[in-house]
């Protein structure tokens, strides 16, 4: 009887222990996926930002610059550029889009500024690139590639309005 | 004494876990309703971005290429995608908006040019991207471009 009764109690011990221990599985899973969603919105928020910001920058600021002859394509230093050109009080200043040392640049100067190896450097840092390459399709159409930091391709194409 | 403690103990338990449940049960439901809503928004800003180029290459060939053949042609050579029978531009695109094959494609453009609107003088089309699926072609994102040509009305 005892032998009995003693089996029984080891048995609802085991049985509420199992139990407990499924409870805690559970509640970990259920972390566990929740990290895991988390993290992934995240991950996707990010790439999202860093490709729709360098394509919008680009963009942007060729819609602000999009005045006949205004745009071109170049180089700075060996880096292929995007030159703005805007005139003030008659002089002639560029802005130069360009990826150099990890970052999509942008560097204002004036006509007397005088572009040399060290010119890339002094650029503000906009966001991370990897890679940033561009080409003149046609007088009327721009074509874009952009590297984001994830690895990430975008192309853009940009057609200013007063290209003509 | 202690077999009482136990199933005392075990109730509690039970309790904690039918809770639980459904406290897991509405989580899940959150969790899975966020994936999706992440996917949609990828999915979204993929499209975006896609329809606006296509868009803007419009823009840049319209001047031209007065004839819609043309137009279709020219634009095809600078993105890679086929023209169809209706003179549509159809390019495939996988999960990540890389330009593939349509066996394996997840999305596809088209870009349908209206031509001239004699009425309004406004040259007109527009780009859309759909899923590639044939349980769900829904439209994930339309854009519409229209351009006035100067001269272009006799």
């Amino acid at each position: 009887m005892n032998t009995k009764s003693e089996n029984n109690h080891v048995v609802d011990v085991i049985f509420v222990l199992a139990l407990f221990a499924v409870f805690a599985v559970c509640a970990l899973m259920l972390v566990s996926i929740g990290a895991g969603v988390y993290q992934k919105t995240v991950d996707d928020m990010n790439t999202n930002y860093n490709s729709r910001t360098a394509y919008s920058y680009v963009a942007e600021k060729i819609r602000q610059n999009d005045e006949a002859g205004s745009v071109e394509v170049a180089d700075l230093a060996g880096n292929p550029a995007l030159i703005l050109s805007e005139t003030v009080d008659e002089k002639v200043y560029s802005t130069y889009l360009y990826a150099y040392d990890g970052y999509l640049r942008e560097l204002f100067v004036s006509p007397d500024f005088k572009i040399d190896s060290n010119s890339p450097e002094a650029g503000q840092k906009l966001i991370p690139v990897k890679g940033f390459d561009l080409s003149k399709v046609s007088d009327t159409l721009y074509s874009f590639s952009i590297i984001t930091e994830d690895d990430q391709d975008i192309e853009l194409f940009v057609s200013p309005k007063a290209s003509r | 004494m202690k077999t009482s403690k136990t199933g005392l103990f075990l109730m509690e338990l039970i309790i904690s876990i039918l809770f639980f449940a459904l406290a897991g049960t509405v989580c899940i439901q959150l969790f899975a309703k966020a994936h999706m809503l992440d996917g949609k928004t990828a999915a979204e800003n993929g499209a975006i971005v896609k329809c606006e180029d296509f868009c803007e290459i419009y823009y840049g060939v319209l001047d031209d290429n007065p004839e819609v053949k043309d137009r279709m042609a020219a634009m095809a050579k600078v993105t890679g995608a086929t023209v169809n029978d209706a003179n549509d531009l159809i390019i495939y695109y996988d999960e990540k908006f890389n330009a593939c094959d349509a066996d394996v494609a997840t999305y596809y453009l088209l870009f349908r040019d209206l031509g001239l609107d004699e009425a309004t003088g406004l040259y007109s089309g527009y780009a859309k991207v759909l899923y590639d699926d044939p349980a769900n072609q829904d439209t994930i994102y339309e854009l519409t471009v229209s351009k006035h040509v100067p001269n272009v009305l006799q």
